[in-house]
């Protein structure tokens, strides 16, 4: 180890890296995986992050949760040779190298993880047990058993919460009849079984688009070598189909029809309000960024903060967002109140987005959300971690090199009518579905 | 300007090999101003973006009976308005220059914090000084803004089992400590807060000599000591209230509780009361025993309560111990569990005392020693990923007393903890009378349950 911190250190001494301009390199290896690399070599440590199309999206019907169970079994054993690489020789090779391995599922990818230091052997040693872990996932039954009861447990303690009731009934009415709007339930996990963790793995975990990020202490030679060795055992493409249906907007209805209150005897009620908006490649993208900062993304100076806390203390926690994606994704707007208030609480909130909507910002509300944003972009890249967020989803997104450096100049041209475009065209209030988890 | 130290610490001997100290000192300075203040500066020159932290040493540990939570309360108010500054102004004066600034108030302090690109430290200094300096608290802000601390009770606390669990045991185990009350207060004396009751307690500890300054990031020192000595020097000193012991009684028995609230799965929680590092006895083994005792236990996947109880028997879902090491108030050393179905609670009490009591009888294995060095090692080299990690590491540590300068040491010690020492801390303190057991007794889902009732760190 002491030898290794020394070199640490003189890598430290000689570095005054300043990001002017992040410079991402990307490039196919020889294997033909799409690799974004941003050498950063201040600290001994590497980033890597593998983004697989293995997402929640792709859980069979009645199985929903299979992506999730798959990843988080990725660390639990493994074939080896003739042999076996155990669950706990695994955690602990990991934990000798003081190194991170996680694997976990959201809607479109299932994302694996290692956060190493850069020293070349302790590298080599912890890409090594990486290979090994992904080569031939054990999927041993008994572990999957206790995985899943412990995955149930959560589950049944997550619909006592309020916040996590309001998060899944929320996603079902934005998500009609989509994989998106699909609810974990308890029967479903009891559906899977092992050889459906098996046969996942070997459909969705494929070179076929993958997409490899890694921020930090390498070189762009030895991060070929790294992300070959990783993925070449990997199938090169699947036979099932990875399309998914489109998202749609939310059609017109009734304010009735729109809302949906879930009793609860929590001390607060939970409420949420929102509707399909955008992906991110729409045009009206930075409008609608600029034009939610105003609303409800900028903290305590947004409009919804001023209404709902300032003014009226109706809460401690308010906020608007806006999500998208490869799809359109969200726009939603979300607080708790104390149950007596739940009617004035969702009319402030419904007036607030209203007016925003019909009028946009002022002249004073768009220099200021531009000056913020602008201003504080820095603050956006300033580690390794951050840069690692960011360039996976440039890479992932599949978004220009060059994202992070014109952000600023994108956010720079949005003006007044173009953010009230966008807000009218992507915010339509009568389409707005609020659902409140909370009180009789 | 007074600097009556500056030192540029281990990084140069460290490179030497004449210590095997990790760089957390590397390139910090410190001063002290004449009316008492002290700035220590870290710099961290990878992205052009700096943390400024203002920390007092004002906490609900300094609160008394009947004003809980007002730390906390005044936390909100101080973004209320000053002299100068009408309410709001302030966060819409950091949002200007793309900043980001939040607070957050703990048992034993108070913080205020900007994150900001470079180029705007000295208007972060002049905003922070004014409300130093020249707070104002009106009755009607006051009311509006008690609402939402009562709010953020009801959300951080009273809807949320484990947090009453926690809540309900820090009230047990404690007696004459101040620690046996929540940061954010209970309920009824949050009712009964007046702005008068705010304004007081920034009279008594909003004082330069009653706070530390950490700035960090792509910064000079020596210019942001000049900084400093323009923005804060001339706030004058106080005379700051006694501040009274408070120490803890000595526990003389087995203490158990149960709380009924919503929930699905039983949770049990074992405190036993046990030594802190002593900022004038650094040299004291037993912390340092006691913080390895919880890496041995819970510090990585495969650690001995995951293994035998969570993989191995199926007792608990999740299992965690938790210790800290510095802090003003007097310390638990705790494993919670979250048990599986059905199990009943006296085996899960048992396997926790097995695993402590197969230490004392066989020690631990040069392995896991070495496991739970490399993770305290890796870790301080991630945490270097993040210049507000290393804001708050200086901060946690100057304000319960100990020098930033201290903690290479602190590290080095941690290192050449024993299977020995271990042993010794569980046979000294980790004895039934000196323990508080919680007990969570979920209850199900029903409509009008009695009122209830945090996590550290009450945040703004």
């Amino acid at each position: 180890m002491l030898r290794e911190l020394l070199v640490a250190c003189a890598t430290f001494l000689l570095s005054t890296a300043v990001m002017a301009g992040i410079p991402i390199q990307n490039w196919k290896t020889p294997l033909g995986i799409d690799v974004y690399l941003v050498e950063a070599k201040a600290i001994p440590m590497i980033d890597i992050q593998i983004d697989f199309m293995a997402g929640s999206l792709y859980d069979p019907p009645g199985q929903a949760g299979l992506a999730s169970m798959t990843a988080s079994m990725l660390d639990k054993g493994s074939r080896l040779n003739q042999g076996v690489l155990s669950e706990d020789q695994i955690a602990d090779v990991w934990a000798d190298e003081g190194a991170v391995f996680s694997a976990s599922a959201s809607a479109e990818r299932a994302s694996i993880r290692i956060r190493t230091l850069s020293q070349v052997e302790r590298r080599q040693r912890v890409i090594k047990i990486a290979q090994q872990m992904l080569k031939e996932p054990l999927f041993d039954e008994k572990i999957f058993q206790r995985e899943r009861e412990r995955v149930i447990a959560s589950l049944r303690e997550s619909n006592t919460k309020p916040e996590s009731i309001l998060s899944r009934e929320f996603s079902k009415v934005l998500y009609p009849n989509h994989p998106r709007g699909i609810d974990v339930t308890e029967q479903d996990l009891k559906n899977i079984q092992v050889k459906h963790l098996k046969s996942f793995y070997k459909n969705y975990f494929v070179r076929d688009r993958v997409k490899v990020t890694i921020v930090g202490d390498i070189s762009r030679e030895d991060a070929q070598q790294l992300v070959d060795d990783l993925l070449s055992q990997f199938p090169q493409n699947t036979t099932v189909n990875r399309d998914l249906p489109p998202v749609k907007k939310l059609a017109e209805d009734t304010m009735a029809n729109r809302e949906k209150r879930i009793a609860h005897p929590s001390q607060q009620a939970h409420i949420t309000m929102g509707t399909i908006a955008i992906a991110r490649n729409d045009p009206d993208y930075f409008p609608l960024l600029v034009g939610n900062y105003v609303l409800g993304g900028g903290g305590f100076v947004s409009r919804l903060v001023k209404e709902v806390r300032e003014k009226r203390g109706l809460a401690y926690s308010v906020y608007s967002y806006i999500a998208p994606g490869k799809e359109p994704g969200p726009f939603a707007a979300g607080m708790q109140t104390q149950v007596a208030q739940i009617q004035t609480a969702i009319d402030v909130m419904r007036s607030t987005i209203g007016d925003y909507v019909s009028q946009g910002p002022s002249d004073e509300e768009l220099a200021a959300a531009k000056a913020n944003l602008i201003n504080g972009f820095p603050l956006r890249i300033d580690s390794n971690r951050k840069l690692l967020d960011n360039v996976a989803s440039i890479a992932w997104l599949g978004l220009p090199l060059d994202t992070l450096d014109r952000w600023t100049q994108e956010v720079a041209k949005v003006n007044r009518d173009q953010i009230r475009d966008a807000l009218k065209k992507h915010i339509q209030m009568n389409t707005m579905v609020t659902v409140v988890v909370g009180g009789p | 300007m007074s600097i009556l130290s500056s030192i540029r610490t281990s990084l140069a001997l460290f490179c030497l090999g004449l210590s095997l100290t990790l760089t957390v000192q590397a390139n910090t300075y410190e001063t002290e101003l004449a009316n008492g203040m002290k700035v220590i500066v870290k710099e961290d020159k990878r992205a052009p973006t700096v943390v400024h932290m203002v920390w007092y040493r004002a906490g609900s540990i300094d609160e008394v009976n009947g004003k809980t939570g007002v730390a906390h309360v005044l936390e909100h108010m101080m973004f209320k308005g000053t002299k100068n500054l009408k309410p709001g102004d302030f966060s819409k004066r950091v949002a200007e220059v793309g900043g980001r600034d939040n607070a957050f108030t703990s048992k034993d302090y108070t913080a205020y914090f900007q994150q900001i690109e470079k180029s705007h430290l000295p208007k972060m200094m002049a905003l922070e000084a004014e409300r130093l300096q020249h707070l104002r608290i009106s009755e009607e802000e006051f009311k509006k803004e008690i609402q939402v601390v009562m709010e953020e009770r009801r959300l951080r606390t009273d809807d949320q089992a484990q947090a009453i669990l926690y809540e309900q045991l820090l009230a047990n185990a404690f007696v004459s400590s101040p620690y046996r009350r929540p940061i954010i207060g209970w309920m009824d004396d949050l009712k009964n807060m007046t702005y008068r009751d705010a304004w007081q307690w920034y009279q008594d500890w909003y004082a330069p000599n009653n706070a530390i300054l950490v700035v960090a990031g792509d910064v000079d020192a020596k210019q942001v000591f000049r900084l400093a000595e323009q923005y804060y020097g001339p706030i004058p000193s106080k005379k700051l209230p006694d501040r009274k012991p408070q120490e803890e009684i000595l526990q003389i028995g087995k203490k158990q509780i149960t709380v009924k609230a919503p929930a699905e799965n039983q949770q049990l929680m074992m405190a036993w009361k046990v030594p802190k590092l002593e900022a004038n006895d650094l040299d004291n083994i037993e912390p340092y025993a006691l913080a390895i005792l919880s890496g041995i236990l819970d510090g990585y996947t495969n650690a001995r309560l995951n293994k035998s109880m969570v993989k191995e028997q199926r007792l608990a879902n999740s299992v965690d111990a938790y210790y800290e090491m510095s802090a003003r108030g007097p310390q638990l050393f705790i494993i919670g569990a979250s048990l599986t179905k059905q199990q009943q609670l006296s085996v899960a009490d048992q396997a926790i005392r097995k695993a402590l009591s197969e230490i004392v009888q066989k020690g631990v294995t040069d392995s896991e020693l070495k496991r739970v060095q490399a993770q305290i090692i890796s870790s301080q080299i991630y945490k270097r990923d993040s210049v507000f990690a290393q804001v708050m590491e200086i901060g946690m540590t100057e304000i319960v007393g100990i020098s930033w300068r201290e903690k290479d040491q602190i590290l080095e010690r941690l290192q050449k903890v024993k299977s020995a020492d271990v042993q010794r801390v569980i046979q000294k303190y980790l004895i039934d009378d000196a323990l508080t057991v919680a007990i969570l007794d979920p209850q199900p889902l029903v409509q009008s349950s009695q009122p209830r009732t945090t996590i550290p760190g009450g945040r703004h």
